[in-house]
């Protein structure tokens, strides 16, 4: 019994089912158009003059092809001109036919890391570490177990870098009321003068100029600058020398990263937006496709048919025919074919690119630099008097 | 198994086929197939006269040679070979079984078939004999394309089919032995 499989009867009517993804196929244009695309093709490709060795589910499937290809190329030119703004988004989103706000997400991405360096904000978290510091000795090891505490980590295991030793002179304006500061205020023995010296305390009834206050914090620090002892440190790799040498014991804080946090590159949860391949675009829906985008869709869908068509064709080079044979134009289809396949992704590349962000701004600037050498041009009007 | 000349790839070929030889090209002729039962014969198993079938219309490709002209004492005679090629499957659907002997009427002449052949295999299988589709062992493998017709151009009058020579009697002009 012989084979017989039929091809283009003339006429289709599509079925969900019917393509091989099913991506379109509960859309009420989609199932409108694919019919008629495909009478269209058939008939483009010689149908009825010719019969045309395809089934409507090629046809079909050429439809969806096309219609995924444009809305992937669309989507493409999108996604590239939104990166920058989506990048670290949740990948939850659809941003399938939205327009996505020109923010600075991105760029504030990439901010945060230069701020979490230099402890203006950013996304590395800031822990506070101590060393209990003994009198007389200045020298300490920032792994000592026995002496130090970090908030986080691990003394002994965890490498941190150490971002601020708090280990300071004491401020002026602690030592304002310091009665051996020995930079004398007067005030107390004006305010005896008057009977107000046993008031507590005497100062509030003084008012002194600003610059007052500021004279006298001058005071101390120059004081502590000459007469004392500077405080300091030194810290290289995990060696810490502070000065002046203690002579009681305390508590020297600082501040850290940890380096295991500061060198992770996933900081950003799992989820987000990270490249192309995970930005939330899907498949466009037909219906939302205009006229434009749906001209452009035959055309390709015909070019898909024709290709499919020369391999039909040309997958023998020789036919036999009763006593002689021949050739088909399988190879001809195919060059065709990959022609108007490709006429068609650049002409719609082209067009993309210039729907981008920075072509409209260009294209924009432009014309508001011919509009402005139009007006320049309009004379004015000169009033009389 | 073969990988390549499935029923498929058959079905293709019998497609481009019958586009070609019935839609494209199209030339009919017309297949005068002998009716032996019909066929009187003598006392020596011979027939003075042939009945034919009535003619059925084919598409086929045809192959003419140049007429030649030979001459002896008889006169002039001129004669023809041509090849006509058959699609089997139309030959089939028609219920036609060519054998030597049937004639052909193409461009108001007839040719008797001399010889036909049956080798057009594509791929090599002919289905109908090749084992693996015979035994169901196989999916159906090849296709046997053509029924070609090897002809001589004959005279008209040894037909018996068309009144050759017209006398006076016009009412008597009819198709003969049909």
């Amino acid at each position: 019994m012989a084979v017989n499989i039929s091809v283009w009867p003339g006429s289709s009517s599509f079925f969900p089912g019917d393509t091989v993804f099913g991506y379109y196929d509960y859309d009420f244009d989609f199932q409108t158009d694919a019919d008629a695309t495909a009478k269209w093709c058939a008939q483009r490709l010689g149908y009825p003059i010719q019969e045309v060795e395809l089934q409507p589910n090629h046809f079909y499937m050429a439809f969806e092809e096309a219609v995924t290809e444009f809305g992937n190329q669309v989507n493409m030119y999108s996604a590239r001109d939104s990166f920058m703004n989506v990048l670290g988004s949740s990948t939850s989103l659809n941003l399938t036919n939205r327009v996505v706000s020109a923010n600075f997400n991105g760029v504030l991405h990439l901010s945060k890391e230069y701020g979490s360096l230099v402890d203006t904000g950013g996304s590395l978290t800031l822990y506070t570490g101590s060393i209990n510091v003994q009198s007389g000795r200045a020298v300490y090891d920032i792994t000592d177990t026995s002496r130090v505490y970090f908030e986080t980590g691990s003394v002994a295991n965890d490498a941190i870098t150490v971002k601020r030793f708090f280990h300071d002179n004491p401020p002026a304006v602690a030592r304002y009321f310091d009665p051996y500061l020995g930079s004398g205020t007067n005030t107390q023995l004006m305010l005896n003068s008057f009977g107000w010296g046993n008031y507590s305390p005497g100062v509030s009834f003084m008012m002194l100029p600003m610059y007052a206050d500021v004279l006298r914090f001058q005071a101390i620090e120059l004081n502590d600058m000459i007469r004392k002892s500077s405080y300091g440190f030194e810290f290289s790799k995990n060696r810490l020398r502070i000065w002046p040498v203690p002579t009681m014991d305390f508590t020297i804080f600082f501040h850290y990263h940890l380096n295991s946090e500061r060198d992770n590159p996933l900081r950003t949860p799992s989820g987000s937006i990270s490249d192309l391949s995970n930005i939330p675009y899907s498949n466009m829906s037909y219906e939302n496709i205009n006229d434009i985008g749906r001209q452009w869709i035959r055309k390709y869908a015909l070019a898909l048919s024709k290709e499919m068509l020369g391999q039909v064709r040309g997958k023998y080079s020789s036919v036999p025919i009763p006593n002689s044979e021949i050739t088909l134009n399988g190879a001809d289809l195919l060059s065709q074919a990959q022609t108007e396949k490709d006429a068609l992704l650049t002409e719609l590349k082209e067009m993309l690119d210039s729907f981008s962000r920075q072509s409209q701004l260009e294209r924009k600037d432009a014309e508001s630099t011919s509009l402005q050498s139009q007006m320049i041009k309009i004379p004015l009007k000169i009033y009389t008097a | 198994m073969a990988l390549f000349g499935s029923g498929r790839d058959a079905n293709f070929v019998r497609l481009i086929n019958k586009e070609l030889i019935n839609r494209v090209v199209d030339i009919e002729i017309e297949y005068y197939q002998l009716a032996t039962p019909l066929t009187p014969e003598n006392l020596y198993g011979e027939s003075t006269e042939k009945i034919f079938y009535q003619p059925v219309r084919i598409p086929c490709l045809i192959d003419r040679a140049e007429v030649t002209a030979t001459s002896d004492e008889g006169g002039i005679n001129f004669t023809r070979t041509s090849i006509f090629a058959f699609l089997l499957d139309t030959l089939k659907e028609k219920s036609i079984v060519a054998t030597a002997g049937d004639y052909i009427k193409w461009d108001s002449s007839y040719y008797e078939i001399d010889n036909i052949q049956l080798n057009q295999y594509w791929g090599g299988k002919n289905p109908d004999t090749y084992p693996g589709n015979v035994f169901n062992e196989t999916n159906e493998f090849g296709y046997n394309i053509s029924l070609i017709a090897e002809t001589h151009k004959t005279r008209i009058d040894r037909l018996n089919i068309e009144q050759t020579r017209i006398g006076i009697n016009n009412n008597y002009y009819m198709p003969k032995n049909l």
